[in-house]
């Protein structure tokens, strides 16, 4: 399909009384992307997509679709799916009538909403099911009813509110993928909102953090997880090695960073000389090597005593006392040499996975 | 005294048998009384109507042995059928108007009770329940005077009846659609929206027919309700009005108890035949 469009939220303003839920957003989905707004519960993500979909209005800002400003157009004038947390699946017809719904109020011909339905049904492998109502589906059955009424109307836009949040671990891993093939088949402008960032990282062409109403960081999955802007962001996505400083010198794109470890080189973004920062690592970024070896060329290291070895399967966990005050928690691959708890080993990272971030 | 059996328990504790379960215990509540009190109700629904049944036929009675037949006769139906098919037809003059009124007003409000926020919600939800605890004879007394003077002065006998008895008969419409829009999953509407349909077409494509069910027993109530009414109908009427619990009225006021009983036998069995039939109309309804 060829019709993707461009969405542009400019500079968009929410309150409900007292509490600003959105504080002035901006965001460039491009056509074609696969968009996702990834934030704890409560930031305002939902607030935000449901606007795009005309549910509600912006205090102030714009909302563009195609270049045209949807605003303050109802919903059944804006050609965007929606794919609710919920599916609010219509209880009282049948999967065959869900998905014709939007086909029947286009009023096109008999045949075509026929012909429009099957194909959607057999995209999302329903055709067998097309004349159950929805209390006959499975949970995973239903999302995708809710998904093949979405994209039969031809949206320009496919907005989905945490359409996998009512699903098993298992089928939500599954159906991950598959919506990931499918919006690239369609080539549909979509914008998916989680709170579950392995499921962000997973899906998106490019993942909006958002924190309390404000943008955190916009960036590919690669970004937001290897440099991460913020604090929020890396506690967010799974930074736990957090180890506080002051800032020595600024040298371009690195920073040295004076920690209770000692003096430590990280990649900044804007940090200045005598800022107080977190020094955020990976877990995972962390190699382990027996004490004594020689000193590596480039990056991090640190001496530190095992304190805590835990075998999970695809990876051991260690913590590495590296000083009076910090622990590293390191995460090794499976295969590696095991450590034992006591021994002496040496913590070393590449230096652009340590990032310095505004404390 | 607690301090003083617990010693005794204590006391005993070491030489008393391990008690053996007791059976009963697994059993539910109410598991003996409940077939007594069944009967109890069963008896007094159906013996009224076996009475007035066994009244109406019989030309003799006597309380103890009345409900057994004895010169079986069916001349005070046919003496009395005209008024009695009048009485239905006043009655379903009535009642139809005020179903389909109490429908019109109590959709939109249990809808906005359900799914809106505005300033005086809580109070039109006290609102709407007041003629529920309000001594219908209360109401009525206040509604005839209304309709005698003032600017409703006027107004035909039938539509004051009718406004009357929707008055009363709305939390009985209410409060079923109340109760299935609470169980409506709000997303629906949204969904319907973002597919295309405009606010009222979303709401009546989606919404009212997965809570037609519950409409149609508001619409039992409320037909029950006013061909039950007596309070109001009495003092809103004119002499040409006469519903079927008037015609039963009247019918004793008579002085024959016999034929009250005749006219009150026919009515209800129109009554119960109307529910009966909406009755099976809301079961066939939950298509899903
Ligand atoms: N209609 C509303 N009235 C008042 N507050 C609201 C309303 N909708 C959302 N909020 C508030 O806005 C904030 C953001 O909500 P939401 O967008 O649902 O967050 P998220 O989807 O990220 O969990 C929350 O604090 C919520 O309580
Ligand atoms: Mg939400």
């Amino acid at each position: 399909m060829v019709n993707a469009s461009d969405l542009s939220i400019q500079s968009v303003t929410k309150s409900f009384g007292p509490n600003t839920v959105l504080d002035g957003i901006s965001i460039d989905v491009r056509p074609g992307e696969f968009m996702t707004f990834l934030g704890p519960s409560g930031c305002g993500k939902t607030t935000l997509l449901r606007m795009v979909g005309g549910f509600g209005e912006p205090d102030s800002g714009r909302i563009l679709l195609a270049g045209r400003d949807i605003t303050h157009l109802p919903p059944n004038q804006r050609d965007c799916g929606f794919v609710f947390q919920s599916y609010a699946l219509f209880p009282h017809m049948t999967v065959r009538a869900n998905v014709a719904y939007g086909l029947k109020l286009r009023k096109l011909p008999a045949a075509e909403i026929e012909s429009r339905v099957a194909t959607v049904l057999s995209m999302v492998g329903l055709e067998a099911f097309a004349d159950r109502h929805p209390k006959q589906l499975s949970g995973g059955q239903q999302q995708r009813v809710a998904i093949a009424r979405a994209i039969a109307i031809r949206p320009s836009l496919l907005l989905m509110d945490e359409p996998l949040s009512n699903l098993d671990a298992k089928l939500r891993e599954r159906i991950r993928f598959e919506l990931r093939a499918l919006q690239k088949q369609l080539g549909i402008t979509t914008v998916f909102v989680t709170h579950d960032q392995e499921e962000a990282m997973a899906v998106s062409d490019r993942i909006v953090v958002m924190n309390k109403g404000h943008i955190e960081q916009i960036g590919t999955p690669a970004e937001i997880y290897g440099e991460p802007a913020s604090l929020f962001v890396a506690d967010f996505v799974g930074v736990n090695n957090l180890v506080p400083g002051k800032v020595r010198e600024a040298r371009g794109r690195t920073v040295m960073v004076e920690t209770a470890a000692g003096l430590l080189e990280a990649s900044h973004r804007s940090s200045s000389t005598g800022e107080n920062v977190q020094l955020a690592l990976r877990p995972e970024m962390i190699t382990l090597v027996p004490a004594g070896q020689p000193a590596s060329a480039m990056g991090g290291e640190l001496e530190g005593t095992v304190r805590m070895a835990a075998f999970l399967g695809a990876a051991t966990r260690y913590e590495v006392q590296v000083s009076d005050e910090v622990v590293l928690k390191v995460a090794a691959p499976a295969g590696s040499p095991p450590h034992a708890l006591g021994s002496r080993v040496l913590c070393r990272w590449p230096v652009e996975s340590a990032h310095a971030l505004r404390a | 005294m607690s301090g003083l059996s617990g010693t005794v328990v204590a006391e005993k504790l070491p030489t008393a048998p391990v008690p053996a379960p007791r059976r009963g215990s697994f059993l539910p509540p109410f598991r003996w009384i409940f077939p007594a009190t069944t009967l109890g109700l069963i008896l007094f629904i159906i013996l009224p109507p076996i009475t007035l049944l066994s009244l109406s036929v019989n030309d003799r009675f006597d309380l103890v042995w009345g409900i057994f037949p004895a010169g079986v006769s069916f001349d005070l139906y046919r003496e009395s059928g005209p008024a009695i098919l009048r009485s239905v037809a006043h009655s379903m003059r009535i009642a139809v108007p005020t179903v389909i009124l109490s429908f019109l007003v109590g959709l939109p409000v249990a809808y906005a009770l359900v799914r809106l926020r505005f300033p005086g919600r809580g109070l039109l939800a006290e609102l709407v329940n007041l003629p529920l605890v309000f001594p219908p004879i209360v109401l009525a007394f206040g509604l005839m005077q209304m309709f005698k003077q003032g600017p409703f002065a006027g107004v035909s006998p039938w539509v004051a009846i009718v406004l009357g008895h929707t008055i009363v008969s709305l939390p009985f419409m209410i409060q079923p659609i109340i109760a299935a829009l609470q169980r409506v999953d709000i997303a629906v509407e949204d969904a319907a929206r973002s597919l295309g349909a405009s606010p009222l077409r979303a709401f009546l494509t989606t919404v009212l027919p997965i809570i037609v069910p519950s409409v149609l027993t508001g619409v039992a109530l409320v037909f029950a309700r006013s061909i039950s009414d007596f309070e109001i109908t009495l003092l809103l009427t004119t002499p040409e009005i006469s519903t079927m619990p008037i015609a039963i009225y009247q019918a004793f006021e008579s002085g024959s108890t016999r034929l009250g009983a005749a006219v009150a036998m026919a009515t209800n069995l129109f009554a119960v035949g109307v529910i009966v039939i909406l009755e099976v109309a809301v079961r066939r309804v939950r298509w899903w």
